[in-house]
């Protein structure tokens, strides 16, 4: 069995308890302990505990496949035959996902949206920009580098930029209102694609061996610059909808958000896998 | 729905159901704005009996395409809101904090008893289903302080505990009238006038204890509108693991506490 460093051993922890509290939370609002949404007088408004249950372990799912995916297959040499260092990594890609939730709430979302609220665009929120961030998260897995550090150094940068764009979209667009109190399914999910592509950018943007972080930094730039496209696109889109009903354009929103993956997708083909 | 052949759940009073369905009925469309919480707890050993409500000067109720904000404290709001059933109104009660263990910062046994105690004289209203909401709050939601050991169920109101701009502008209702005494109002409803002030609905306030009436302006720029954004993101209130607000305020000795959310 390997042996962790100081610094692992402290990012293992940091993990856990970020993933603990962070998915943790999503488990005990939506499912085990909340017995007012077992017992609602009314199931009407509140459909019981285990679609919260199975809405979290869903999650969980897609988070742990993603991040195991990669780590077995393109993670360091050093890393991919070792239980111990895959284990630090998956739990490290729960704990960022887990963080990531934090930083919606920033956005404005409550888990509150998704279980007492009952609002299917909040959910579409949560689960699509967990899959970005488990995404962004995975590409900085990719390659041989020194150590846990430059995987943090990737994983920053592509959060902070993945953030960055939804907040500037936000506040462009009024993205969290349509969301989050409009419940525009519509916006939701293009919104939500748009955040899946762009999480898939880059995480392919900081995938590599490791050349330095200077040059990783201009790496990032060179690939992951059609994400600011993306940005501007949608920003141009969701302006000339700003006034429409809510659900007004469903699927024009919906198929406009497959067209993103498809795009996003299509230029990942392109780029194949780092040298 | 519910099969009516689902058995209440345990803890639950037995007419919890009955209960919710006469104060947020199926066909209302505002009912999916309706916080189940106060149905969820038995009634007080001791009935508490709602305020004798009575109208001061002309309140502006327009004429269907308003909505109202009830912004009183205690049950003095539930007593109002079942004054504006009367004149064609749907009270959706948005009361979101619990009960639990320790003195609490706001009694929650009047809002209980006040809902019951309205029941009745509601279930014998009839009122259209598609009648404007009369939203109900609590004006000393955020008031108090909570010592350690105390339950502390102070609480906030976020945009989301209402229809958007957009959903009430598309049901007809163009203008909001907050009722309350005096006093500013606090910032937490401020943002979601602010907010509904954006989307093109504007509010006034109604004070029912002079009868006093005037526009509400505020602030739509961004910087406002990010402003009150972030007070709502850092409220500061306990949010309780189960929903809504309410934990106990843990001694020095104990460290943490409080729920998730």
């Amino acid at each position: 069995m390997d042996e962790l460093s100081p610094g692992e051993l402290f990012v293992l922890i940091g993990s856990a308890a970020a993933a603990i509290i962070g998915w943790g939370s999503l488990m005990v609002r939506g499912a085990v302990l909340d017995r007012r949404l077992w017992s609602t007088p009314d199931g009407r408004l509140r459909p019981g505990g285990a679609y919260g249950c199975l809405a979290t372990i869903f999650g969980w799912a897609a988070v742990g496949a993603i991040v195991a995916y990669v780590i077995l297959y393109f993670a360091a040499s050093d890393v991919r035959p070792s239980p111990m260092y895959v284990f630090l990594y998956v739990l490290m890609g729960f704990g960022v996902t887990a963080i990531n939730t934090f930083a919606l709430r920033v956005f404005g979302w409550r888990i509150a949206d998704m279980f007492e609220r009952r609002n299917n665009a909040a959910h579409t929120l949560f689960y699509t920009a967990t899959i970005a961030s488990a995404l962004a998260f995975a590409g900085a897995n990719i390659g041989d580098g020194p150590g846990f550090q430059v995987v943090l150094f990737c994983t920053g940068l592509s959060h902070v930029t993945l953030w960055s764009i939804a907040v500037v979209h936000a506040a462009f667009n009024r993205t969290a209102y349509r969301i989050l109190v409009d419940h525009d399914r519509g916006i939701a999910f293009r919104f939500g694609c748009m955040l899946v592509a762009i999480g898939a950018i880059l995480g392919r943007a900081v995938a590599g061996d490791w050349p330095g972080y200077l040059a990783t930094t201009l790496d990032f730039m060179r690939i992951g610059w059609p994400a600011l496209v993306f940005l501007v696109f949608d920003t141009v889109l969701a302006r000339f909808t700003l006034t429409r009903e809510i659900d007004g354009g469903l699927w024009a929103d919906r198929a406009t958000g497959v067209i993103y993956l498809v795009t996003a997708f299509a230029y990942l083909s392109i780029l194949g896998m780092p040298a | 729905m519910l099969p009516t052949d689902v058995p209440v759940p345990q803890g639950l009073p037995e007419d919890a159901r009955e209960l919710f369905e006469i104060w947020a009925p199926v066909a209302s469309r505002w009912s999916g704005w309706a916080k189940p919480v106060l149905f969820t707890y038995a009634p007080p050993a001791t009935s508490i009996a709602l305020p004798a409500w009575s109208w001061v000067g002309a309140p502006p109720l327009g004429s269907g395409r308003t909505a109202i904000v009830v912004d009183l404290p205690g049950n003095e709001g539930i007593a109002c809101g079942l004054a504006l059933a009367e004149r064609g109104f749907r009270p959706v009660p948005l009361y979101n904090n619990t009960q639990g263990e320790g003195a609490e910062v706001i009694a929650l046994d009047p809002f209980v008893s006040g809902i019951r105690a309205a029941a009745a004289t509601l279930a014998a209203m009839h009122i259209p289903d598609d009648a404007p909401p009369a939203f109900l709050i609590d004006s000393n939601r955020g008031s108090g302080g909570a010592a350690p050991g105390m339950f502390d169920n102070r609480w906030a109101v976020f945009a989301q505990d209402f229809p958007s701009g957009r959903a009430l502008l598309s049901s007809g209702i163009e203008r909001v009238v907050v009722m309350r005494r005096e006093g500013a109002i606090r910032v937490d409803l401020v943002s979601v006038l602010r907010l509904w002030r954006r989307e093109g609905v504007a509010s006034e306030r109604f004070d029912v204890a002079t009868g006093a009436q005037g526009e509400l302006t505020q602030d739509i720029s961004l910087l406002a509108v990010f402003s009150g954004h972030m007070s709502a993101i850092m409220h500061g209130f306990r949010q309780n693991a189960t929903g809504g607000f309410g934990a106990r305020v843990p001694l020095p000795s104990e460290g943490g506490g409080g729920g998730f959310g």
